[in-house]
């Protein structure tokens, strides 16, 4: 017989359990804001009310980076990690929203043939500049600063990154204050991404030599937030700009870049709640985080793809890397159906990534300029078939042979990385089951994806298939000609120069390519990116595997942020703000 | 004496230039370089790439290369860094202080641990605290100072909340000479702990030796308390071995733990050299190389002069 307090408990119980399910429904009701991310950021540039009743003013924010810029000059240095930095300071002209679309934000409006702003034939733009502008010393943002940017970029001294866009440039005018004209010799098409940071003429003392200038460790610019401090190997300091040109932006008081040796140890202080947010983690350390109670993980697709990439020519000997002498396996196109058809990519986005991303199906996951493409089938039965068409019969160990020449390959990956090993063996394994042998063979990323100067087997064409990630940007002209384009394979002529390692010479690509690359118009760019993609896609130099994730961590009072897969974590800082 | 230090600093000129070439030499055959950072940008052109090695003076012969670098080296001009653009010295002299605190104070804290642990347990060899000293000495010389620390910080940060988990300081607050301490606590432990275990059983094995010598015993018979016996006789002359082991590591006052440094995000020396190895930052690593070998050669040199004043029979010619 039960005690009376024994069956007190259980009607205690019995009423809880009871009430549990209406009191959690009112707790929800109760509270909004449950998603993370907070509310839709408006485009650059536009005054916000929105859902500011929300956002409060105020506070420091740590952010743990863990590679320290080597200066904060974006035009002397290409880190990423510089300009996550430099970019709170330092603005350009024009930017990308979340949903791909550009936006302006030193100049007043994005120029177009609609607008006026590009002429007919693309040669010729006028940038119309934001008249409420000011540097962080209070000094007025004209036009003279971007005639002095150009100038520094071309200024031969400079050990600028890259003058691609800028060198085709013949002129830059500014007729009046806020009004830059700048005439291209010949149209480059990616021309929207050009002048992506505005340097104070009126800084620089005259001279547009400015490698060893202070600028870099003490930069100037028009931005959400003025430069403090930089002690080096530990952390930079940014303030507020209390008079930047979009109205109650930013929120925070205070941005801090806590400079950590790794990853690790930078999540270990997420962890400890020394820092508030974590920059450009892996998709391996999502479950490290996942868990935690005070930490929300900020994963979305990007616009990276993890891909293999299959040599078509000559592994070796004397035509080593020469198009006109094809791989012995890969350069049949039907071997290349059946290894991605042997290839289970959802098992390795359910597996490896824990089912947080999507499989690779095309160069471009996203963006305007992306086809649709469906992803490839998985049929281990069909690989077997086509390898049998294609001459090549299972030998007595299973491994196909044809002509006296073993279906045997080697894979490369850069070695410490854990996904991708497992990657590899996943691969490995599936591809033995078809019939054909991968030997796993990884090189340090500095060998691996190295100059032509330094003998990289990617460069000389001396491998047979290789894994790695690359991405486009918001333009993906540089990228699909430097990767698909036949004039684009590294060779003694062109000096090693050009990213087609598959060394893939086709005249639909090509043609496509310059195509698109050729002209301003838009769906005329679109529809040729389509054409050379579905091409690229069916003759198969790269096998897309798997879309990279961008991947951050945060603690769960950061909010504001909205991922925008063509930038990085700080696009717009200017409206994140703490709760708490 | 002094011929033979004169001699002895003759001798270390040519070490120094060859170990010097030597490193020049082998810096500029690893595969990578400075510019290894463009080649995965598609925006950056073969153009690009010959210009940037024309700017960077990378382009000329490799002897030319060294020789101006060794000019102006001798010149005092360590040149300027092309990651960062700044002068090599002025990125030095921002690191060294943190570093010189951090392996100061780790050194005193060390020997601190080493030599009563050590005395204690030559003096009572076979007692119980002997066994524990010893079996702890080989545990901490077997378990690497990397996993000693990130331990610690599993321990006393992530779970407890007693201690920070790196740095210097805490972010954005301001100085305090206890913050400071704070955060020394756990780069100091883990340093002195593996430095501990390692000393302690170099001067273990010199006091045992020496306990054993014939004059020891005299001392004793004569009616000498243990202490003076030790102090007096005993120590100066078992600290040979342990003389070679530190001088050895002091070089490291300048050059920082790498490990250590990275483990608990202490910007010094160790961090800077390898941020620059991973760079391939020539200018910055020749710098640091350069006085690390400087600093091993003097203080090799060092330690002969100690041991002439440790042992008076010892004697150079």
């Amino acid at each position: 017989m039960a005690s009376p307090r024994r069956a007190l408990l259980r009607r205690v119980a019995a009423l809880a359990a009871l009430g549990w399910a209406p009191a959690s429904a009112v707790l929800a009701a109760c509270n909004p804001s449950s998603s993370s991310g907070g509310e839709t950021t408006p485009a650059a540039g536009a005054t916000v009310p929105a859902a500011a009743g929300q956002a409060k003013p105020g506070g420091t924010l740590r952010l743990a980076i863990y590679q320290e810029p080597g200066l904060l000059n974006p035009w002397l240095n290409p880190q990423n990690v510089t300009g996550l930095v430099a970019e709170q300071v330092l603005e350009g002209l024009l930017d990308v929203d979340e949903r791909g679309n550009r936006v302006p934000l030193l100049a007043a409006e994005v120029p177009s043939v609609q607008n006026g702003g590009v002429s007919a034939d693309g040669k010729t733009v006028t940038y119309k500049l934001r008249r409420d502008v000011r540097w962080h010393d209070g000094q007025p943002f004209t036009a003279k600063d971007v005639l002095f940017t150009y100038q520094v970029i071309m200024d031969p001294s400079n050990p600028v990154n890259t003058r691609a866009g800028y060198s085709q440039i013949g002129s830059v005018e500014t007729p009046d204050d806020y009004t830059v004209v700048v005439r291209f010799k010949e149209f480059y098409a990616p021309f929207l991404a050009l002048f992506s940071a505005i340097l104070p003429a009126h800084v620089f003392g005259g001279t547009t030599s400015i490698e060893k200038h202070e600028f870099g460790r003490r930069p100037l610019g028009t931005g959400p937030f003025k430069f403090v401090e930089w002690a080096s190997g530990d952390h930079i300091t940014l303030a507020r700009n209390p008079d930047y040109w979009v109205k109650g932006r930013p929120y925070l008081d205070q941005v801090i870049f806590r400079i950590t040796p790794s990853r690790e140890v930078a999540v270990a202080q997420l962890k400890t709640g020394e820092a508030d947010v974590v920059w450009n983690l892996i998709e391996a350390q999502i479950p490290d985080l996942a868990g935690h109670p005070d930490i929300d993980v900020w994963a979305e697709p990007g616009t990276n793809v993890e891909r293999l990439v299959l040599n078509l020519s000559a592994p070796s000997g004397p035509h080593q890397g020469d198009p006109d002498y094809p791989h012995p396996i890969l350069g049949d196109p039907r071997v290349r159906e059946a290894i991605e058809l042997a290839i289970n990519k959802q098992q390795i986005v359910d597996k490896l990534l824990y089912g947080k991303t999507t499989v690779g199906s095309s160069p471009l996951p996203t963006g305007w300029a992306a086809p649709k493409i469906a992803p490839s089938e998985y049929s281990p039965e069909k690989a077997r078939r086509l390898l049998d068409e294609a001459g090549w019969k299972p030998g007595p160990d299973g491994i196909r042979v044809k002509d006296g020449v073993r279906a045997q390959m080697i894979y490369s990956t850069t070695t410490g990385d854990q996904l991708r090993e497992l990657t590899q063996q996943v691969i490995q394994e599936q591809l033995k089951n078809v019939g054909i042998a991968l030997e796993i063979k990884n090189l340090p990323s500095a060998v691996l994806l190295g100059s032509w100067q330094d003998n990289a087997p990617r460069k000389r064409g001396n491998f047979d298939i290789n894994m790695w990630t690359t991405g486009a940007g918001i333009d993906p002209q540089s990228h699909l000609f430097g990767y698909f384009h036949s004039s684009q394979i590294p060779s003694e002529a062109n000096r090693g120069e050009g990213f087609n390692f598959s060394r893939l010479r086709d005249q639909t690509v090509d043609k496509a390519l310059e195509e698109a690359g050729a002209t301003p118009d838009q769906e005329k760019r679109k529809a040729a990116y389509e054409r050379a993609i579905r091409r690229i896609v069916e003759l198969r130099p790269h096998i897309f595997l798997y879309n990279r994730l961008d991947v951050d961590g945060a603690r769960k009072y950061v909010k504001g942020h909205v991922h925008n897969p063509w930038r990085d974590l700080g696009w717009d800082l200017k409206h994140w703000w703490l709760a708490r | 004496m002094t011929r033979y230090l004169v001699r002895r600093l003759l001798q270390a000129i040519p070490l120094l230039l060859g170990i010097t070439l030597v490193i020049f030499l082998v810096l500029r055959a690893t595969p990578g370089g400075p510019l290894s950072l463009y080649d995965a940008d598609p925006n950056v052109t073969a153009e690009d790439l010959v210009r940037l090695r024309h700017q960077l003076g990378l382009d000329q012969p490799v002897p030319v290369q060294y020789v101006r670098w060794l000019w102006a080296f001798l010149h005092g001009d360590w040149g300027w860094s092309i990651v960062t653009k700044r002068p090599v010295l002025q990125m030095v002299a921002e690191r060294l202080p943190n570093t010189l605190v951090l392996m100061g104070i780790a050194f005193v804290a060390t020997l601190a641990l080493a030599i009563p642990a050590a005395v204690l347990s030559a003096t009572r060899q076979y007692s119980l605290f002997d066994h524990v000293a010893t079996t702890l000495a080989f545990a901490g010389h077997s378990l690497p100072a990397f996993w000693i620390g990130l331990l610690l910080i599993a321990l006393f940060s992530v779970k407890l909340h007693w201690l920070p988990a790196g740095g210097m300081a805490t972010l954005g607050a301001p100085f305090s000479v206890l913050d400071r301490l704070r955060h020394l606590i756990l780069p100091v432990l883990t340093l002195s702990l593996y430095d501990a275990a390692h000393y302690t059983r170099y001067l273990r094995a010199g006091l045992l030796d020496v306990l054993h010598q014939e004059y020891v015993r005299t001392a004793y018979a004569k009616g000498l308390s243990e202490r003076a016996v030790i102090q007096g006789h005993v120590l100066k002359n078992a600290a040979i071995p342990l003389v070679t082991v530190i001088m050895l590591d002091l070089p490291q006052l300048f050059s920082g733990a790498l490990i250590t440094e990275t483990i608990f995000a202490w910007p010094g020396m160790g961090r800077l050299f390898w941020e620059a190895a991973g760079r391939v930052d020539y200018p910055v690593l020749m710098g640091l190389f350069t006085v690390a070998s400087a600093l091993v050669i003097l203080f090799n040199l060092l330690g002969d002069v100690v041991y002439a004043w440790l042992d008076p029979r010892i004697r150079y010619g």
